[in-house]
């Protein structure tokens, strides 16, 4: 036996532990879009996310006549992060994910910048498509790392 | 060169107790392999002589020189063939609590015995007290009016309270590692406190400014002052949402700090 292997019983994660966080994943990334649909609801949870979105309404998506509780740009993102978990990155992808993150981080800062400077005017396909990516890499990287590192553990 | 004493002092080699430092790294990160690293007190095995890797003895060379690997084949002795007859007495193998604090660095006990802090004691529970306190940071952070307009990238706020815990434990823990996931689990457990924190100061700043707005404008029509009330008290609803949002984006966080800042400290 390899001395330096890890010691398996010490460093084995929990087996709730994975799906438990998947699903709060799921249900956080969900919960903007989710509430939405209940414009009743949304308008009572609206000032919950002031928190964590400036919610300027200019920058926010209308659905069903009424805002939604966080910019476009982070409903891209909250969506992204949904979407990350049933989509990991694949095993091959993962020696890249951080190169991955970093450059879905300098696109997104690229658009903030280039339209606070007024360079061009918020566009919601831009904004939701560049926290998306953002969201799904950030997510997807975290969990095909933790699924690869649970595999090879079992 | 005699015997291939490489070090040991000058007591002659590895075997006997370390009178100078006689447990430390192997030359080229080679563990011995002719024994070296074993309790005090062992025999040679085999019947070799004794060898061994070691530090240097302060002082000056020791008698046959510790200059460099003699070529052409294994020197009479110090790292030759691996001793037959099954493990050597206390080649590398687990030594009984004695070793040299972090001898190989790792975060496992199976090595230098209590070197890097981690002890065996693997998995988050090592992570909470750490986490606890960053999400204490991130929640006090999150709730300061104005302030808390740095959450809108990415809950940043939240993320600086994950950073500040993990970052607590490894300057605190300088040799261990942690793997991803204890990193996303003391990112999650931050991000739920960091939650509950922001939220209960938030509605209490609520209650207090609405409360006052609501006296200071006692002439505002009823509609609006019951508008404001309702907004005060709908706090309640924010500790599950934020809890729910700040632990999912905590979990996140801790895993993109340790890849991003800390990957020398990632156990693989």
């Amino acid at each position: 036996m390899d001395p330096r292997a890890p010691a398996p019983i010490a460093r084995a994660p929990q087996r709730w532990a994975l799906p438990t966080l998947a699903a709060l994943l799921v249900a956080a990334g969900l919960f903007p879009w989710l509430i939405a649909l209940r414009p009743e609801w949304s308008r009572a949870v609206f000032d919950v996310f002031r928190t964590v979105c400036h919610q300027r309404p200019e920058r926010t998506l209308t659905i069903l006549g009424a805002p939604m509780v966080v910019c476009s740009r982070c409903a891209g993102l909250y969506l992204g992060v949904a979407i990350g978990v049933p989509l990991p990155l694949p095993r091959r992808w993962l020696p890249y994910g951080r190169a991955m993150v970093m450059s879905a981080i300098g696109i997104a800062a690229l658009d903030v910048l280039t339209q606070d400077l007024g360079l061009h005017a918020p566009f919601h396909p831009v904004r939701v498509a560049t926290g998306l990516l953002l969201g799904w890499t950030a997510c997807a990287f975290m969990m095909g790392t933790l699924r690869t590192g649970r595999s090879r553990s079992e | 060169m005699s015997q291939g004493n490489w070090g040991g002092g000058g007591q002659g080699g590895g075997y006997g107790g370390p009178p100078q430092g006689g447990w430390g790294p192997p030359p080229g990160g080679q563990p011995p392999a002719g024994g070296g690293y074993g309790p005090p007190g062992g025999q040679p095995p085999g019947g070799q002589p004794p060898g061994g890797y070691g530090q240097p003895p302060q002082g000056g060379p020791p008698p046959g020189g510790y200059g460099g690997p003699p070529q052409g084949g294994p020197p009479p002795g110090g790292y030759g063939g691996p001793p037959q007859g099954g493990q050597p007495p206390g080649g590398y193998g687990q030594p009984p609590g004695y070793g040299p604090p972090g001898a190989y660095g790792g975060p496992q006990a199976s090595f230098g015995g209590g070197g890097g802090g981690g002890g065996g004691a693997g998995g988050i529970g090592r992570l909470t007290v750490p986490a606890l306190v960053g999400g204490a940071v991130g929640g006090v952070l999150s709730a300061i009016p104005v302030f808390n307009i740095l959450n809108c990238c990415f809950c940043l706020l939240n993320l600086v309270g994950v950073g500040v815990g993990i970052g607590m434990f490894l300057r605190s823990n300088p040799t261990d590692k942690i793997t991803a996931g204890e990193a996303a689990g003391a990112g999650a457990i931050s991000g739920a406190v960091a939650g509950v924190i922001s939220s209960i100061l938030g509605m209490i700043t609520n209650l207090i400014l609405g409360s006052a707005l609501a006296g200071m404008y006692s002439s505002l029509p009823r509609e609006v002052r019951q508008a404001m009330m309702q907004r005060a008290a709908g706090g309640i609803l924010a500790i599950p949402i934020s809890v729910m949002i700040f632990t999912a984006f905590g979990a996140l966080g801790g895993f993109l700090a340790m890849q991003l800042f800390w990957k020398d400290r990632l156990q693989s």
